[in-house]
């Protein structure tokens, strides 16, 4: 009980001094990365922070990672590179392998970009939720990279294996349903 | 001179070289796997002193290369050998550049060829059936459980 007041007393007090979000949220999401451990790169003036992670068991797939304070916006957006540079052939099939997953996905999207040729998958929350509760900040970057693994997957098969979207949707459900078994 | 017979310690006595020798070797870049062991002739075992001579790894002992050459490069020519190792290490810089751009950053194959025509100085018909040949080697080899 003493706890609960305790944590809605902080609540309360972050509430007064919500100006400050944006510098908060970006010193803390500093803090989880230096505490991680993990190789990284800060962006101070921008207010982002690059990380690369590997998506396969043999180290080989490497992805981009980005977690951004966006200040126009007012929110904390993690963006994982896809394709940097995708042919403009498979456009038509990106296009169907993207629009299949924002239709599924509750959470993030798969933005296509047709004049850069870039894929990237994005999380976004308003600032205020990761002010607030911390724990938001650890929760969006572990779901975003768990979430992108499939993504990544998904759009290589396309990409590097010349596959079509239907099948790669229904394999890719099926991988899930023995993941969730 | 030591007479001794080994287990091939390329295809490890199977006679044929797999994925797992492949990856053991870490000649994925280089080879894919064949129903013959060039290193033993498919015989399974080699005489110790060759296997002491020349490594398992030895990527231009192949199958599908030129009994003469091969020959020539075992008895130490060095024009052949410098040539060798030249190749070697265009192909390893041609792969590594594929998986950061091709697999990692998802570039399309079309400008890549085009950038590697420019850094390296050299014609698309040069570069473009080595980027080919590596790219099928690459999925094969590295990309299987990603698919």
């Amino acid at each position: 009980m003493i706890k609960k007041i305790k944590e809605n007393f902080k609540i309360w007090r972050k509430l007064k001094d919500i100006k400050n979000r944006k510098e908060h949220v970006w010193t803390t999401l500093k803090k989880y990365h230096k505490e991680s451990g993990n190789n990284y790169g800060t962006y101070e003036k921008e207010k982002y922070i690059e990380i690369c992670f590997s998506l396969d068991n043999n180290n080989k797939v490497v992805k981009k990672y980005i977690h951004h304070i966006d200040e126009q916006n007012d929110s904390l957006k993690s963006i994982v590179y896809i394709s940097e540079g995708f042919d403009s052939d498979k456009a038509k099939d990106i296009l169907i392998l993207a629009s299949h997953f924002n239709s599924l996905m509750n959470k993030g999207h798969v933005i296509v970009n047709t004049d850069k040729e870039t894929i990237c998958m994005e999380y976004r929350i308003p600032l205020l939720i990761p002010y607030l509760y911390e724990l938001e900040i650890h929760n969006q970057c572990h779901d975003h990279y768990n979430h992108s693994r499939d993504i990544v997957w998904a759009f290589n098969r396309l990409l590097i294996f010349d596959e079509d979207p239907i099948f790669i949707m229904v394999d890719l459900m099926k991988k899930i349903k023995e993941r969730v078994k | 001179m030591n007479k001794k017979i080994i287990d091939c310690p390329r295809c490890l006595g199977k006679g044929h070289v797999n994925k797992q020798d492949i990856k053991i070797l870490r000649r994925e870049y280089f080879w894919i796997e064949g129903p013959h062991c060039a290193y033993c002739d498919g015989n399974k075992q080699v005489n110790f002193d060759f296997a002491n001579k020349v490594n398992a790894d030895e990527w231009f002992l192949t199958s599908d290369v030129d009994q003469q050459e091969i020959q020539r490069f075992l008895n130490g020519d060095q024009e052949i050998i410098n040539s060798v190792r030249q190749h070697e290490d265009y192909i390893n810089y041609l792969a590594n550049y594929l998986m950061e751009n091709y697999v990692s950053r998802g570039v399309n194959k079309d400008t890549i060829i085009e950038r590697l025509c420019v850094e390296l100085q050299s014609t698309k018909s040069e570069i473009k059936p080595i980027v080919n040949g590596l790219i099928e080697q690459i999925k094969i080899n590295l990309l299987d459980s990603h698919k």
